[in-house]
């Protein structure tokens, strides 16, 4: 394994009974890309997004982050090691306000006044400031998206998963979505689960694409749109 | 919030010492203050912590229990005070472990620490005769155990702490439970506590330990209800396995229901106008006590969802607001949005 890959796994494996749902998928990050994974329903990015962040255990294979196997460990100890984690349904803590939502976050690491230095900054930097002290359960859905970027944010990761952080946005808020993201690529690599193929051509220059479990293709996402394999699974057609 | 919990300790401090010249009945009042603290236990893990313990009574028995068979194997019941908060704590901190890292969920929670009761409620039960002893102190079964030594004031051994006395130990330990509670909500540890019985995974993404932050609010709340079994016994000067009954767990939950399960006043209160009530009917025989009880439970869950308490802090806040914008004049939005944030 080389020193500057950020994540790499080995022949991850994971069945539920009698269903593989992901087969010897090896995969390598390296520090500071943004890597896509996309594929047809079922195809296996959920779950192998779901071992990446320690809420599934491989059947077999190992998961290495920054070099250190991390397979099987439990999501809190993922996050400390600078993983920062969105899920495809925002995953905020509903009752509380923005401010407290990404202030919990920032003070996993740090003590409370740097927690509130980093949570101003947070909020700053994605034009959240006005909506800070609403309850989050009272925003509308590409605000809550937005609060949970800043939650990851404010963990100061060095590797970002994000579970279709475009879904349901509106063309505006993609556009925001789409600079956040190369924002928070200034600072640490990201893995990005995506369906919206205009999205993914944004923001990502390598593609993964799975199928049946496995790794189809990894390329340039040009190079991945024109491949007739990948057209004939994942877009429906022959080229 | 200095300027808050200084206000809610003076308020408090003054229903407590102002209690005894309305309600004339000390016994009865001082038992009404302990059950006040058992309820702000469960309501502190409930409300705050999201986890529905069935089994407070346990760690109240278990509260009782140990000062009992302390204060008779100690010369120096305040010892044996030491050693009631000890046990229920660390039996809580070792079921909460069990529970927490086992992943039981909220509903086989629930039952294990119903089932945990009764197991104690039946143990304790079935320990009579010599062969049942710890120390000096013979368990005695049903009958339970009585003649131990109670609290005395630490500068003379020779005044027991009774009537008056035992009920200003009970206020004053009740009003240092609420203000270390609220003290404890407002800093870090209460804020992800808050969080995660908000959003488990989301805590657990970010990089705590759900698991442990858990078993710790459930062993802070199982050493606050073994504190308010030790005031019971000091109460009672007897203890016997009904401290374990369903009837005694059922009713705490009871208690936080009707008072509010998300406030920390609100188990109070609850404990307070139920034990009250309970303690009214039992003098007479025309209405069955249980019939009450079970009619004001049904009647809180349908119109008062939230329980007494924060259904009534919502129009006492709008009020205080009010008066506070007669008295500043203009203030901006984002100025109010902070300051209630800041409440």
């Amino acid at each position: 394994m080389h020193a500057d890959a950020i994540l790499e796994t080995r022949a991850v494996t994971m069945r539920f009974g009698g269903v593989t749902a992901l087969e010897n998928v090896d995969f390598r990050l390296e520090n500071d890309e943004l890597r896509c994974l996309i594929g047809p329903n079922g195809a296996g990015k959920s779950t192998f997004f779901k071992c990446l962040t320690g809420l599934l255990t491989p059947s077999e294979g190992s998961i290495y982050l920054q070099g250190e196997d991390c397979t099987g460990i439990h999501p809190h100890a993922i996050a400390r090691r600078g993983v920062g984690i969105k899920t495809q349904v925002p995953s905020v803590m509903n009752t509380l306000s923005a401010h407290e939502n990404i202030w919990l976050s920032a003070r996993q690491a740090q003590s409370s006044r740097e927690a509130n230095r980093t949570t101003a900054e947070v909020l700053e930097r994605l034009d959240l400031e006005d909506i800070a002290y609403d309850e989050v359960a009272t925003l509308a859905h590409g605000k809550r998206q937005l609060v949970e970027l800043g939650i990851v944010m404010a963990g100061r990761p060095s590797l970002v998963l994000l579970d279709e952080p475009a879904a349901g946005l509106t063309g505006e808020e993609v556009e925001r979505m789409v600079a956040v993201i190369h924002e928070l690529n200034r600072d640490a690599a990201l893995v990005i689960v995506e369906h919206d193929m205009h999205f993914v051509r944004s923001i990502a220059k390598t593609v993964t694409v799975f199928h049946q479990g496995r790794v189809l293709t990894e390329a340039p996402v040009d190079a991945v749109m024109a491949d007739p394999a990948v057209r004939d699974v994942y877009l429906g057609k022959r080229a | 919030m200095l300027r808050e919990t200084a206000f809610s300790a003076a308020i408090g401090l003054a229903i407590l010492v102002v209690a005894p010249l309305l309600f004339d009945d000390i016994y009865t009042l001082t038992v009404l203050t302990i059950y006040g603290l058992l309820a702000l236990s469960l309501g502190f893990i409930w409300g705050f912590g999201g986890i529905l313990c069935f089994g407070q009574a346990a760690f109240f028995g278990l509260g009782a229990y140990g000062f009992a068979i302390a204060s008779i194997n100690f010369a120096d019941p305040w010892i044996a005070a030491l050693v009631s908060l000890i046990i229920p704590a660390l039996f809580a901190a070792v079921l909460g472990a069990m529970l927490f890292y086992g992943r039981l969920s909220d509903v086989y929670l629930a039952v294990v620490t119903l089932v945990v009761t009764l197991i104690l409620f039946k143990f304790m039960n079935s320990t009579a005769g010599n062969a049942y002893k710890i120390g000096d102190a013979r368990l005695g079964g049903f009958n339970g155990i009585p003649g131990f030594d109670t609290l005395t004031l630490p500068w003379d051994s020779s005044e027991y702490l009774i009537n008056e006395s035992l009920y200003y130990f009970c206020a004053l330990i009740l009003l240092l439970a609420f203000l270390g509670l609220r003290w404890l909500l407002s800093a870090p540890f209460g804020r992800i506590l808050v969080g995660i019985r908000e959003n488990e995974l989301r805590a657990e993404l970010v990089g705590y330990d759900v698991r442990l932050v858990k078993t710790l609010a459930f062993a802070i709340g199982g050493m606050l209800a073994g504190m308010s079994g030790m005031l019971f016994a000091n109460w009672a000067e007897i203890v016997t396995p009904a401290l374990f009954s369903l009837s005694q767990s059922a009713e705490i939950i009871i208690w936080v229901i009707v008072g509010g399960a998300g406030s920390l006043l609100g188990p109070i209160v609850g404990a307070f106008v139920l034990g009250a009530l309970k303690f009214f009917l039992g003098q007479q025989t025309l209405v069955n006590n249980l019939f009450v009880l079970g009619s004001i439970l049904v009647v809180t869950v349908l119109f008062l969802p939230r329980g007494i308490v924060p259904t009534l802090t919502p129009f006492f806040k709008r009020h205080r607001r009010r008066s506070r914008a007669a008295g500043n004049g203009k203030r901006g939005r984002g100025s109010r949005r902070r300051a209630r944030h800041a409440r």
